[in-house]
């Protein structure tokens, strides 16, 4: 072909891409996750296709790590003391490890005492600065979870399902922009609104009461809604970091500091309907 | 590269096939295991400079096309962008930074530079081709969520921008080597 030719033709290739990019972004825009987007379709097609191979990537990593773990422990000390030391490392960190896996599965039996819930880990995260804060989970509809449930770890909640696929689920973290999540202000009882700012250090507080008494440290859990949809009552969601003292302000706004740290989940538990 | 062609104006086809396999399983080593690497401020991505590298050897259409195609992969595979096209059009821009910045930087000389001037040079160039592209994603992001009831907070985000070009950076020191070390015998006929 000539270069002439394929010029032109990668030039097409480029429109055509540039069009269909924001043709997207401007549906994606105008009904954010509605049914029947074409968007939406896409995205299921996608978490089809990608979920699996995201699982098989963690399986990966995880084998990965633990047969390099065995190699180092083995092969490369030279002298017996040493290799028994490094055995004896490893299996000091492997017992430390189950024990935090043990003690977060415990505090997440606790936290979820008596609600049926799929126990899952967290295979991805997109943490965009002052964007997407999402995460992919290894649970889906086989395991029964649905969309706009509760995502919970052993600190308090995480997010809310936003789509689910056969073996893999999608959560929208609480610092997400689209997050919002009704709280209750544990000492005074005060009702509010937590949004998501794209920043995981801080959620926007929200009160409905502008006199609303508040003060740093104040607790706030989930205030929950019908059917436990989208959050399910009483869950930590973070602690008051600072107030904002605006007297003209119809609401009272705030800073919190979340309860669960979104850029260091593993195990996580979502609540079925 | 010993081709007889310019190589910063067109891309072999089978070197297009390795990079867009090269991409596709970028997309999930990003979301799986680079995405929970406690690195501070940012998170590195081997999609990124493996986009930088489509510019590199092909040009800025071919950088662009390919920030595109698989921008809008990782944007609509869970887990998803805040809007569609965000991370497209960062990469998009960071692609064809690339390719412009290999074709200012090709035309004075004919002879090759060593290959250690060259993977600097690479890792330079991608710091500057992620720098763009990340400009580019808050940009867009602050359009977007100019009407929200939480809008962009550019003083929150603007630290994590330069930490993000030096971990490309820091990747382009290893991959891109390798990627030309693959390339060059597919494309050398």
């Amino acid at each position: 072909m000539p270069a002439g030719q394929r010029r032109w033709r990668r030039r097409v290739v480029l429109l055509v891409l540039l069009g269909l990019t924001a043709g997207l972004a401007v549906v994606d825009l105008s009904d954010d996750d509605a049914a029947g987007s074409p968007v939406t379709r896409l995205r299921a097609v996608a978490a089809a296709v990608l979920g699996p191979a995201q699982e098989g990537a963690d399986a990966l990593g995880r084998a990965g790590r633990a047969g390099w773990a065995e190699l180092i422990g083995d092969e490369t000390s030279s002298s017996r003391l040493r290799r028994e030391n490094a055995a004896l490392a490893a299996e000091a960190a492997a017992a430390r490890e189950a024990a935090a896996r043990a003690g977060s599965l415990e505090g997440l039996a606790t936290a979820t005492d008596g609600v049926p819930v799929a126990t899952g880990r967290v295979l991805g995260v997109r943490a965009e600065p002052g964007g997407a804060w999402t995460a992919t989970l290894d649970v889906g509809s086989d395991d029964g979870v649905e969309t706009s449930t509760t995502v919970l770890a052993a600190e308090g909640a995480v997010g809310r399902v936003r789509s689910v696929a056969a073996s893999t689920c999608e959560v929208l973290l609480l610092p997400d922009p689209r997050s919002a999540v009704a709280v209750r202000v544990q000492r005074s009882g005060q009702l509010g609104t937590a949004e998501g700012t794209g920043d995981p250090g801080t959620l926007a507080l929200t009160l409905l009461d502008p006199q609303a008494a508040l003060a740093v440290g104040d607790a706030l859990v989930t205030l929950g809604s019908d059917g436990g949809r989208p959050f399910v009552p009483g869950v930590a969601v973070g602690t008051v970091d600072s107030v904002d003292a605006d007297p003209g302000s119809l609401t009272r706004t705030a800073t919190l500091a979340l309860a669960v740290d979104p850029t260091r989940l593993d195990v996580v538990a979502v609540v079925l309907p | 590269m010993t081709s007889a062609r310019d190589p910063g104006d067109e891309l072999d086809r089978r070197v297009a096939v390795l990079l867009a396999g090269l991409c596709l399983l970028a997309v999930v080593v990003d979301a799986v295991w680079l995405s929970r690497l406690p690195t501070p401020a940012a998170t590195p991505s081997l999609l990124l400079v493996l986009v930088v590298a489509c510019g590199l050897l092909g040009g800025p259409a071919a950088g662009a096309i390919a920030g595109l195609s698989a921008g809008l992969v990782i944007d609509l595979a869970p887990p998803t962008a805040l809007v569609t096209g965000t991370g497209a059009a960062g990469l998009a821009v960071a692609g064809a930074v690339a390719g412009m910045l290999v074709q200012r930087r090709r035309r004075p000389g004919p002879h090759a530079p060593r290959p250690w001037v060259r993977t600097l040079v690479d890792a330079g160039v991608t710091g500057l081709a992620a720098l763009a592209g990340e400009v580019t994603t808050v940009a867009v992001l602050a359009v977007v969520r100019a009407g929200a009831d939480t809008p962009l907070g550019v003083d929150a985000v603007l630290p994590e921008i330069a930490p993000g070009a030096a971990y490309a950076a820091v990747v382009a020191l290893v991959v891109l080597p390798m990627v030309r070390a693959a390339a060059r015998p597919l494309s050398a006929r």
